[in-house]
C-alpha cells in the first residue's frame, strides 16, 4: 500500500469517525492482518476502545476478521479494506445518482444505509430519520433491494477474504491427500477456486426481502422478534435482516451514466437516450464494472418501445426508422462504443463495455493532456493512441508540427506518465546510437500512475480543508457559542464575512473531492 | 568504341555551326527523346552506314550536343540528343564544370549535397571547390538549405525549384514551419467541414447512416482553391495532410465513402473539366475513400477536475508531500486558487 493510500484512508477515517478508530484502523492498514496483541501494542490503547473502534469499522464493513485456530487457542485476526475505505468519498455521487434514478425516497434511504453501515428494516423504519410513512418505506425498501442497490448482509461479509481463502485452499488440499502441492498445482487450484466464487456469486445472498419460513426456536423465543413472528403475513420484509449498501451495483449505474453522457456530447440527446436504454435492457444482469465485456444484444424494435418519446430522435429528412439511424451513428463513431451483433430482428445491437470502459479512461487523459501541455500534445497523444508505437520523427509529421517541438512534448508526457519510450536495439550491445526509440501511450500504464497522482491529490485538498477550517476554528467554536445560535449575542462585521469566506474556501475545497474522486472513481472501477 | 574515345579527346571548345550532316543526325536523335542505339539510327537513315554515323556522331559530342548513355538492361552504347540550351550551355564549359555540371543535373530537383558532389566528381577537393563556386557565379547551378538538414549545402541546377523533400512543401516558410498559416487555414477548413457535417434545417439533428454527402479530400482541394485563403499553391496531399491533422485533433471523424467505386466511374463520364483534372491526381492518391464528417463533443472541458485545480497543473507536484518544504498547507498555488 502506497504513502499516498494510506494518508487519504486516514484523513477519511479522522473525518468520519474520529482519531480513536483512525488510529486503529491505520495500524491495521499498515501492518496488516493482526490480532488484537499486536493492536494493544501497536497503538497504546486500552483494549477495551481498540474493540469498540474495531466494532465501528466492521459495521462500516472497512474492516474483516477471521477466527484461527493457533495450538489449542482461537486467534482473531483482523484486515482492513482499502477500497471499501476510499469509496466512502463517493457517497455523495452514490446519493446523487440514486436519487436521480428512484427518487427523492430512495435517496433518504439510502443516506441511512450509508449512514450507518449496516442496518435492519426494524431499525430503519423505528428510527423515523427517513421522514417517510410506512407505506413508502416498505415500497422503496423493498425496490432498492429489488434493483440489487442494497443488499442482505451475510455472515460471510464480516469475514476476511484472505483467510476465507486460505481455508477454502486448505480444505482443498487436504482433500487431495495433504500433501503439500507444487507451485503449478496450486495456480490451478487457485484459478478453479476464483471459478467457483464466480458461479455461486448470487447463491450467497438471498434474493428478495420476505422473511425465510425456516426459524430456529431461539430466534422464535426471542421477545423482540416476538411481534415479528406474529404478524408475518403483513410485513413484507423481514426485520431482522441486516442490509448494507453494494458499491459495486453504484458502480454500474454511474459507469452507464458516463457511457449515455459520451454518446450525448457527441451526438446528441437522442444518441444519448438510446445508449441509454440499451443498457438498461440488461442492467440487472450487470454485477460490477469490470465483469461484463459486451451488453446483450437488443433488437432495434425492442429498443425503440423503451425509448422516451420526450426526447426526439432527430434525422435529416425525417427517415422511416430514426432508431436505426442513431444505432447505425453510433455504430459509426469513433468511440465505437456501439456495435451491431447481428442482422436478426431489423439488426441486433450491444454496446461494448470494456471499449466504454478504455474510452472513459482515455476521454480522461486526454483532457488532462490537453489541459497541461496544449492542443499539439493532443494531437500527438491521441496519433500514439491510434497508431501504437512510432519515432519521432514519424510523430512529427503526422501532427504537423517540426520535429523539435514533438519532442519537447514528447519528454514532457513521458515526465507525467502519460507517454512511454520503448527500446528497440539494431545490435546486440544496447548502445544508444544503434537503437530505435518509438514512442507510444498505453492507458492501462497511464492509469495506475493516474491513481496514484489521484490519491496525492485527494490528500492534498483534504490537508488543505483542515488548515483553512483549523485556521478558523476560535470563530467556529464562536459560531456554535449557543447565544450566538440563539441570536442573543451577533457576529461582528468581520467575523460575518469571515464566515462567508470560510464557506466559500471549504465549498470549492469540497466539491473538488467530490470530483478528484469521480476522477479516480472512473480510473479505477470501469 | 569510337564513341567513348571521341568523349575522351573532346576538349574545350566554342559552339561551331554544325554541319548538314551533323543537323540531320541530331534531328533524328531528338526524335528519341529516351536515346536511341546505332541500330536503329540505322534504320532510320537508311543509306548511312556506321562509320559516317559514328563520325558525325564524335563531331557532335565534341560539341556538346550528344550525350552517351548505355541503353536497358544490357548497358549497350547509346545516345541522346541534349536539348539546343542546354548545348550552348555546357559548350563554353571546361571539362572539370562538366563533370560537377552532369552530378547536379542527375541530382534533378531533388538536389546534391556538396560533400557527395565532391566525392562522386573525384577531383582534387579545391578543384572542385573552384569549379562549383566558377558554375554558381555564372547561374548555372544554385544551392538551398533543406528544411531536414538545414546544415548541409544542397546543390542543383539553376533553372529548378527544389523538391518539396528540401523545402518542406507548402508549410514551411524560409525553412521553419509556419505554424500560424496551418492554424488559421485548418481552422477555415473545419468550419466548411462543420457546415457540410450537420442537416442545415436542424442542426441538433443527424443525417440518416446512409448520407454520403460529407465532403472528401478533394471536394476541401477544391474548396481551398475557390475561397481564396491562400496564395500558396496547395496539392491535394497538403490537403489531405490537413485533414489529418484535423483527424488527430479529433475535430473531425471520417467515414467510407459508400458506393466510392461507383461514383468515381460517374464522375468519368461528366465534361466537366474540372472534375478531371481532380480526378487524376485523386486516383494517385486514393483519398477520395473517406468523407470528413465535423464531431461534437471534441472539446474537453469539465472532462477531469484534476486539472481544474492547481495539483493537476503543479510544477513540484512530485517534490510537494504532507509535512515537506513544499505542502498543501502553505501552498500558493492553493491561495491564489481559492481566493480567485
Amino acid at each position: 500500500m502506497s504513502h499516498a493510500q494510506t494518508r487519504i484512508c486516514r484523513s477519511i477515517l479522522a473525518e468520519h469517525f474520529g482519531p480513536l478508530v483512525e488510529k486503529v484502523c491505520t495500524v491495521l492498514l499498515q501492518r496488516g492482518r493482526s490480532n488484537m496483541s499486536v493492536l494493544v501494542r501497536a497503538t497504546d490503547m486500552p483494549p477495551r476502545q481498540i474493540r469498540e473502534s474495531l466494532f465501528v469499522l466492521i459495521q462500516h464493513n472497512i474492516v474483516t476478521y477471521a477466527e484461527v485456530p493457533e495450538g489449542t487457542r482461537m486467534v482473531v485476526y483482523y484486515q482492513a479494506d482499502v477500497r471499501n475505505i476510499i469509496l466512502r468519498d463517493r457517497f455523495p455521487l452514490y446519493i446523487r445518482t440514486v436519487q436521480a434514478r428512484f427518487g427523492e425516497e430512495s435517496e433518504r434511504i439510502l443516506r441511512e444505509v450509508l449512514r450507518h453501515g449496516r442496518i435492519s428494516y426494524l431499525f430503519l423504519s423505528q428510527s423515523k430519520a427517513t421522514k417517510l410513512s410506512r407505506e413508502q418505506l416498505i415500497n422503496w425498501f423493498v425496490r432498492l433491494v429489488d434493483e440489487k442497490v442494497l443488499v442482505e448482509c451475510t455472515h460471510d461479509d464480516s469475514l476476511s477474504i484472505d483467510d476465507k481463502r486460505m481455508q477454502e485452499e486448505a480444505t482443498e488440499v487436504a482433500k487431495r491427500g495433504g500433501l503439500p502441492l507444487t507451485a503449478t498445482e496450486m495456480t490451478k487450484l487457485r484459478r478453479d477456486l476464483a471459478q467457483k466464487r464466480e458461479v455461486l456469486y448470487d447463491d450467497t445472498q438471498d434474493t428478495g426481502t420476505k422473511r425465510k419460513i425456516v426459524r430456529d426456536l431461539e430466534e422464535v423465543a426471542h421477545t423482540k422478534f416476538q411481534k415479528f413472528a406474529n404478524d408475518d403475513g403483513e410485513e413484507p420484509i423481514d426485520g431482522t435482516k441486516y442490509y448494507r449498501t453494494n458499491y459495486d451495483r453504484l458502480h454500474v449505474y454511474l459507469r452507464n451514466e458516463e457511457v449515455a453522457k459520451v454518446a450525448e456530447q457527441r451526438i446528441n440527446k437522442g444518441a444519448g437516450e438510446v445508449v441509454r436504454k440499451l443498457l438498461a435492457s440488461c442492467e440487472h444482469k450487470m454485477r460490477r464494472c469490470k465483469g461484463e465485456w459486451k451488453s446483450d444484444a437488443v433488437s432495434q424494435i425492442m429498443l425503440a418501445s423503451t425509448l422516451d418519446p420526450q426526447i426526439p430522435l432527430a434525422v435529416d429528412d425525417s427517415s422511416a426508422n430514426p432508431v436505426v439511424d442513431y444505432l447505425e451513428a453510433l455504430a459509426q463513431d469513433d468511440t465505437r462504443l456501439v456495435s451491431k451483433e447481428s442482422e436478426g430482428g431489423g439488426g441486433q445491437y450491444a454496446v461494448n463495455l470494456k471499449r466504454a470502459g478504455e474510452e472513459l479512461k482515455a476521454r480522461l487523459m486526454e483532457s488532462i493532456v490537453q489541459e497541461k501541455f496544449g492542443d499539439a500534445a493532443r494531437r500527438i497523444w491521441r496519433i500514439l493512441l491510434m497508431m501504437n508505437k512510432l519515432n519521432e520523427m514519424q510523430i512529427a509529421k503526422f501532427a504537423l508540427i517540426p520535429v523539435k517541438e514533438a519532442r519537447h512534448y514528447l519528454y514532457a508526457m513521458l515526465n507525467s506518465g502519460l507517454a512511454f519510450i520503448q527500446d528497440v536495439p539494431k545490435t546486440l550491445d544496447h548502445s544508444a546510437a544503434r537503437t530505435f526509440f518509438l514512442w507510444y501511450v498505453s492507458v492501462p500504464r497511464s492509469t495506475t500512475i493516474m491513481i496514484e497522482s489521484a490519491y496525492r491529490t485527494l490528500g492534498n485538498l483534504k490537508q488543505r480543508r483542515t488548515k483553512e477550517v483549523a485556521a478558523r476554528a476560535r470563530l467556529i467554536d464562536k459560531m456554535q457559542r449557543l447565544d450566538v445560535i440563539s441570536g442573543e449575542a451577533r457576529l461582528s462585521e468581520g467575523e460575518l464575512k469571515a464566515v462567508a469566506q470560510l464557506n466559500q474556501v471549504v465549498g470549492q475545497l469540497i466539491c473538488t473531492e467530490v470530483r478528484m474522486s469521480q476522477f479516480l472513481m472512473i480510473l479505477q472501477e470501469f | 568504341m569510337s564513341g567513348r574515345k571521341g568523349k575522351k579527346v573532346a576538349g574545350p571548345s566554342a559552339p561551331a555551326s554544325l554541319t548538314a550532316e551533323e543537323q540531320t543526325l541530331l534531328a533524328t536523335l531528338r526524335s528519341h527523346s529516351k536515346g536511341a542505339d546505332i541500330d536503329t539510327l540505322k534504320s532510320e537513315l537508311g543509306d548511312w552506314d556506321d562509320n559516317s554515323i559514328l563520325t558525325c556522331m564524335n563531331s557532335l559530342s565534341q560539341k556538346q550536343y550528344v550525350d552517351f548513355i548505355s541503353l536497358g538492361k544490357s548497358g549497350k552504347l547509346a545516345f541522346k540528343a541534349r536539348s539546343a540550351e542546354e548545348a550552348t550551355k555546357t559548350g563554353g564549359m571546361k571539362d572539370e564544370e562538366r563533370i560537377i555540371y552532369r552530378l547536379v543535373k542527375e541530382a534533378k530537383n531533388n538536389g546534391i549535397w556538396l560533400k557527395q558532389l565532391r566525392d562522386r566528381s573525384g577531383l582534387h577537393s579545391q578543384l572542385a571547390n573552384t569549379v562549383i563556386k566558377n558554375l554558381e557565379k555564372k547561374n548555372v547551378i544554385k544551392w538551398v538549405k533543406p528544411v531536414k538538414n538545414p546544415y548541409k549545402k544542397v546543390y542543383l541546377l539553376f533553372e529548378l525549384e527544389p523538391s518539396t523533400e528540401l523545402t518542406g512543401g507548402a508549410w514551411y516558410t524560409d525553412n521553419e514551419m509556419d505554424m500560424d498559416f496551418i492554424e488559421q487555414l485548418s481552422a477555415q477548413v473545419y468550419k466548411y467541414i462543420t457546415m457540410k457535417s450537420f442537416p442545415p434545417k436542424n442542426k441538433d439533428a443527424i443525417y440518416s447512416a446512409s448520407y454520403s454527402s460529407y465532403p472528401t479530400a478533394s471536394a476541401i482541394h477544391k474548396f481551398i482553391g475557390k475561397s481564396g485563403l491562400t496564395t500558396v499553391p496547395l496539392s491535394l496531399e497538403d490537403v489531405q495532410s490537413l485533414l489529418d491533422r484535423l483527424y488527430y485533433d479529433g475535430k473531425v471523424t471520417r467515414i467510407v465513402k459508400s458506393g466510392y467505386a461507383e461514383s468515381d466511374y460517374d464522375r468519368m463520364d461528366t465534361d466537366d473539366e474540372d472534375y478531371r483534372d481532380g480526378d487524376e491526381e485523386v486516383r494517385d492518391l486514393d483519398s477520395d475513400v473517406w468523407m470528413y464528417k465535423a464531431v461534437r463533443g471534441w472539446a474537453t472541458e469539465e472532462r477531469n477536475g484534476w486539472t481544474d485545480m492547481p495539483c493537476g497543473r503543479c510544477p513540484v507536484f512530485e517534490f510537494c508531500s504532507e509535512g515537506g518544504p513544499v505542502n498543501p498547507s502553505n501552498c500558493k498555488y492553493f491561495k491564489e486558487w481559492l481566493q480567485g
